[in-house]
């Protein structure tokens, strides 16, 4: 009896203390929060990438002019988008030339050491014949791998299009977002009172001229497959709409009365919106790609222009008067809502909504001078992002990261890109004459 | 009475069972949040260090399954990369050579991933010359066999499980068996070494290291805690956020978006272990967190009286503007 009682209290005590070390336990474990530190702004802005020059792979000393523009125009591509800073090759601890850099033979430590976060690295090998053999390479240095490598075959002339092609994939892996390098831009130049459309490459080299008319023209407009173009022309006296096939040229002239300008399609079909004034005063109206009229879009007495299809296709930003001075409104075209977006500035024109969905870039005028101005599709406050100069016609990048607007900062009008956060500004072009209106095409695949 | 006691002897039985499997199942009961839920393994493996962060054997090759584009430029697949992992040859049970205490097996090879995971990267240096005066440890170190064979292996970054690191050794060592210049026998050696190192370790019993496990700050002096906390604002967060390079406009313009890793900070500053605890959902923010750290490795020396130090670091651009 007093040995049971006696291992009752026993086997009562071990329970008890298994128990609350269980519960010790537990919540020791749970209340075990590690400690936290947070970053929110990184010290270096640009992802520190290598580019040595290509690889021979003649030991022809002839060659050695294509491997550097090789991995200078890479280098030049990359740096374009406003991500990268390409690392100085002089600092490189590599001879590209030196068995080093292939695949199997890298010495990672050789680019983490110069702080390098990628590394590129390619061939050349040039047949008789002006074809070449171009072999391109990522890596990512500090995890020691592959990223993406291709080998392109094609001739001699084709090395930028070989490159801009790796760019893309360079881009497109690390971002996940297709590169702009095949992309295009149209702009209007302006030559002895004649206005021209002129077609350049996203870095705004190969400026070729569009159109050949003795009169001005205005306003280009991409679709969103890249395949036809809309403008303004006064050929004919007054301006009226084109609709042109980019490569084979034929298309459509709209030509109601008064005038039809600004337009802008529709994304994903060929359909656009314009303004036209046929019936009194400019109103935007839905047209086909061969110039039917499909439906008004807006109805009201002020003037309504310059629409701006949201990447939806199921919003336009545009133009009213209709509160005395020109601002942005967003009408829903489904549910006919109507919301006017800016209510700062006097002026705010030349909406362009962003291919992210997420805002909308416009030209407000600011102590008397147009500047590029970004703000939330859904409202809010606006950002400024050009300060000097007159600025004006923005339009973004098919990866959304980039604007092209115009500029007078440095005395004629000129053609500039920057990031969508207004930093790395640059002037993209510099024909005789005027250049303005610049407008970016959709991201070429091929090309 | 007898009956009675015999009734009561049943029920307390019973519940004794019901209380065991209660507790038992909030014990072993898939936690929620895996990062907050870490008792303290048995074996650490983080207490052999090698200083040199790089090494030369070259990792595996992500396959990136080369899109062909069509049209004038011709886009050829991929050239064959030399060093695809090929699937390891069975091995059958290895004695270790002579003077080694412990028996050590080789891994089944149906258990050997293909990669390692990717926040972890057991390394292998085949340099021998910096090594053996240089190796951390704070586990008494016994003899190693053969000074003729160089011994060069060491684990850089760690894992909480013996086992993952094995079996990522072995991974790596077969990535390194590729080499042509590689001798397999060596590598094959270096492997068992590298287990019996990871065996020693785990007999030598962690209490011996203190009653620190870690995690809860709760349980430093104040002044450690002082100290930590300089040490964290300070050399730490200097350290790290000089070496993170990220564009805001790669987050979309995303305010919201946060990376969370778990950063295990050794005595010396040497980083034992980066794991993600949250992904952004952003891979370019989530690789430039990494490369942050990895970047700042080894980082400023942790105040003294501390084996080591875990802390989530959060990264999120604050957004435009």
């Amino acid at each position: 009896m007093n040995l049971k009682s006696r291992f009752f209290k026993f086997m009562f005590k071990t329970t008890l203390n298994t128990a609350v070390s269980f519960f010790l336990l537990i919540s020791a474990a749970q209340s075990a929060e590690y400690d936290y530190l947070k970053f929110t702004n990184p010290f270096i802005k640009k992802i520190p990438i290598a580019v040595p020059d290509l690889r021979n792979m003649n030991a022809d000393p002839a060659v050695n002019e294509l491997t550097r523009r090789g991995a200078d125009r890479l280098s030049s591509n990359l740096a374009f988008t406003g991500f990268f800073k390409l690392l100085d090759r002089s600092a490189f601890l590599t001879d590209p030339q030196k068995n080093e850099l292939i695949p199997s033979n890298i010495k990672f430590k050789n680019w983490t050491a110069i702080r390098a976060e990628y590394l590129v690295t390619g061939s050349i090998k040039v047949f008789e014949g002006d074809m070449i053999e171009v072999e391109f390479r990522l890596y990512d240095t500090f995890r020691e791998n592959l990223k993406v490598g291709k080998r392109y075959k094609g001739w001699k002339n084709d090395l930028d299009r070989m490159v801009r092609r790796f760019s893309n994939e360079i881009v497109f892996n690390l971002t996940g977002i297709k590169g702009i390098f095949n992309s295009k831009i149209a702009f209007i130049s302006k030559k002895s009172k004649k206005k021209d459309i002129y077609i350049c490459d996203f870095d705004g080299s190969n400026a070729q001229r569009y159109t050949k008319t003795q009169s001005i023209t205005l306003s280009p407009a991409w679709s969103s497959d890249g395949q036809w173009i809309a403008y303004t022309s006064y050929v004919r006296g007054k301006p009226d709409l084109y609709i042109r096939n980019i490569i084979q040229k034929h298309g459509v002239v709209i030509r109601k009365k008064g005038s039809n300008i600004t337009p802008d399609w529709v994304p994903g079909r060929f359909e656009l919106a314009a303004s036209l004034s046929f019936s009194g005063d400019p109103e935007i109206y839905l047209l086909t790609g061969k110039g039917k009229v499909v439906k008004r879009l807006t109805n009201n007495r002020g003037i309504d222009i310059s629409p701006s299809w949201s990447p939806d296709g199921k919003k336009i930003a545009f133009v009213s008067k209709r509160s005395g001075t020109p601002q942005l409104h967003i009408k829903n075209i489904s549910s006919g809502g109507l919301q006017r977006l800016t209510f700062v500035g006097k002026q705010n024109t030349q909406p362009c909504w962003s291919p992210k969905g997420d805002r909308i870039a416009y030209s407000g005028m600011l102590k008397g001078l147009n500047q590029i101005l970004v703000i939330s599709s859904k409202g809010g406050d606006p950002v400024q992002l050009t300060f000097e100069g007159d600025n004006e016609s923005p339009s973004w990048s098919p990866d959304g990261n980039l604007i092209v607007f115009s500029s007078t900062r440095e005395g004629v009008s000129r053609i500039y890109v920057m990031t969508a956060i207004g930093t790395d500004q640059r002037r993209l072009i510099a024909l005789p004459g005027q250049q303005s209106e610049p407008s970016w095409s959709p991201a070429f695949s091929n090309n | 009475m007898e009956r009675e006691e015999r009734t009561l002897l049943l029920t307390f039985g019973v519940s004794l069972l019901c209380h065991a499997i209660f507790f038992g199942l909030m014990l072993f009961w898939p936690s929620q949040s895996p990062a907050r839920f870490k008792a303290p393994s048995a074996i650490h493996v983080d207490m052999v260090s090698l200083p040199a962060p790089i090494n030369d054997v070259q990792t595996a090759i992500e396959p990136e399954s080369a899109a062909t584009d069509p049209v004038p430029v011709e886009a050829a697949p991929q050239p064959p990369k030399p060093d695809e992992i090929k699937p390891l040859i069975p091995e059958p049970e290895i004695k270790i050579p002579e003077k080694t205490e412990p028996e050590v097996k080789i891994e089944e090879p149906e258990k050997i991933p293909d990669k390692p995971p990717k926040h972890i990267q057991a390394k292998v240096k085949p340099k021998p010359d910096k090594l053996p005066n240089k190796i951390v440890s704070l586990t008494p170190k016994k003899k190693t066999p053969k000074p003729k064979l160089k011994p060069k292996t060491a684990l850089k970054q760690k894992t909480q499980k013996s086992s993952n690191v094995i079996k990522q050794a072995i991974a790596k060592l077969e990535t390194s068996k590729k080499k042509a210049s590689y001798d397999p026998v060596k590598a094959k050696l270096d492997g068992l070494r590298k287990k019996l190192g990871k065996i020693k370790n785990t007999d030598t019993p962690k209490r011996s290291e203190g009653t620190y496990s870690g995690q809860s700050r709760g349980k430093f002096s104040l002044a450690l805690a002082g100290k930590l906390n300089i040490y964290k604002y300070g050399p730490l967060r200097d350290s790290i956020v000089q070496n993170w390079a990220f564009n805001p406009g790669l987050a979309g313009g995303g305010t919201d978006l946060e990376v969370q890793l778990l950063v295990k900070i050794m005595a010396n500053g040497k980083i034992g272990s980066i794991e993600y605890v949250k992904r952004s959902g952003n891979a370019m923010l989530d690789e430039s967190a990494y490369r942050a750290i990895k970047k700042s490795d080894p980082l400023p020396r942790l105040p003294k009286g501390l084996p080591y130090y875990e802390i989530v670091m959060g990264f999120g651009p604050s957004g435009l503007n």
